[in-house]
């Protein structure tokens, strides 16, 4: 808000005085002029504190004082606040979390990640408890992905079964995406392709399988079945 | 008797779609079936491929209640009192 004190002037003050009989050079008029001119050094007509006072007890000049706050109140830039370390710092909260307390979360005192669960699923080695999670009939192309639990390094995540159907017996590996190794339902997807195991940061393997008609065949796991390579640990070469 | 019915179907960004199947309303069944576009493409692929996911389902929850059925009131034996 605007400042809209409007002081009146000194000199029709004075004007006023004389008009009502006193003497401008008598002792009254300039005790009027001294106690006047005295609140003068501090403020203008205008209501405003003159930049060159200084708050009681200080020695700069308010304007010094001031220079780094602007019209809100609010400092000009954090270059500006005296004690820097972000310790003191009120830590945020939500959920996400924001702000400081999301570092201060997701890393350790040697500034590494806290632990796995803050990597990418891609980067992050597992194994199945499962010997195998992949089995296909021979009767049909669908594979069916069991329920299973993986082994991560600070712990266990379950997933939900599923089953998946390339349309034909082929060899395929089976993967899904969990970039916060949530668990629970996933949608499974399937490749010929090795390499597309990895082409997502929240990429999780489940393992490989080669279907064959007329046999019943398993893969993925611990162990890789009778029909593919183990799941799990990282990407599964073809 | 086991009711399925397919609660989603979508497009993966992969070219492959997947059908979220769910039995008897319970969505603690959800069962996720992803299939390749020829097999979404041929009526009877996909009829065939999208059955089979349906039985899956339906058993698996089929299992699930046998075991509640056979857990849930299953009491250990009595502690052995010591003197």
């Amino acid at each position: 808000m605007s400042n809209t004190i409007k002081q009146r002037p000194v000199e029709p003050i004075l004007a006023e005085l004389a008009a009502a009989g006193f003497n401008p050079l008598g002792s009254f008029c300039i005790a009027i002029r001294d106690l006047i001119t005295r609140a003068d050094k501090i403020a203008n007509n205008n209501g405003e504190i003159q930049a060159k006072a200084n708050v009681t007890g200080r020695t700069e000049q308010i304007s010094t004082t001031l220079q780094n706050v602007d019209s809100a109140g609010n400092l000009s830039s954090l270059a500006n606040v005296n004690t820097r370390t972000t310790d003191l710092l009120t830590d945020g909260t939500g959920s996400p979390l924001a702000g400081g307390k999301r570092g201060f979360v997701a890393l350790d005192t040697n500034n590494r990640l806290a632990n796995s669960f803050r990597a990418n699923p891609v980067n992050v080695s597992n194994t199945p408890t499962s010997s195998t999670t992949l089995s296909n009939d021979g009767i049909s192309t669908s594979i069916v992905i069991s329920a299973y639990t993986s082994q991560f390094p600070p712990g266990s995540v379950s997933y939900n079964s599923g089953s998946i159907d390339p349309g034909s017996f082929t060899a395929e590996f089976v993967y899904f995406d969990d970039p916060t190794f949530a668990g629970g339902a996933v949608t499974f997807q399937f490749s010929p392709t090795a390499s597309t195991q990895t082409a997502a940061e929240g990429r999780v393997p489940v393992g490989q399988i080669t279907t064959v008609g007329g046999a019943a065949k398993t893969g993925g796991g611990s162990s890789g079945g009778t029909g593919g390579h183990a799941g799990g640990r990282g990407f599964i070469q073809g | 008797m086991h009711t399925t019915e397919v609660i989603h179907f979508s497009k993966l960004s992969n070219g492959q779609f997947c059908a979220v199947i769910r039995c008897c309303g319970n969505a603690s069944t959800d069962w996720s079936h992803t299939m390749a576009a020829e097999v979404v493409a041929d009526d009877i692929k996909r009829g065939s491929s999208i059955g089979i996911a349906r039985q899956q389902c339906a058993d698996l929850h089929e299992a699930a209640i046998k075991a509640e059925s056979a857990l849930i009131n299953e009491v250990s034996a009595p502690p052995v009192e010591h003197p």
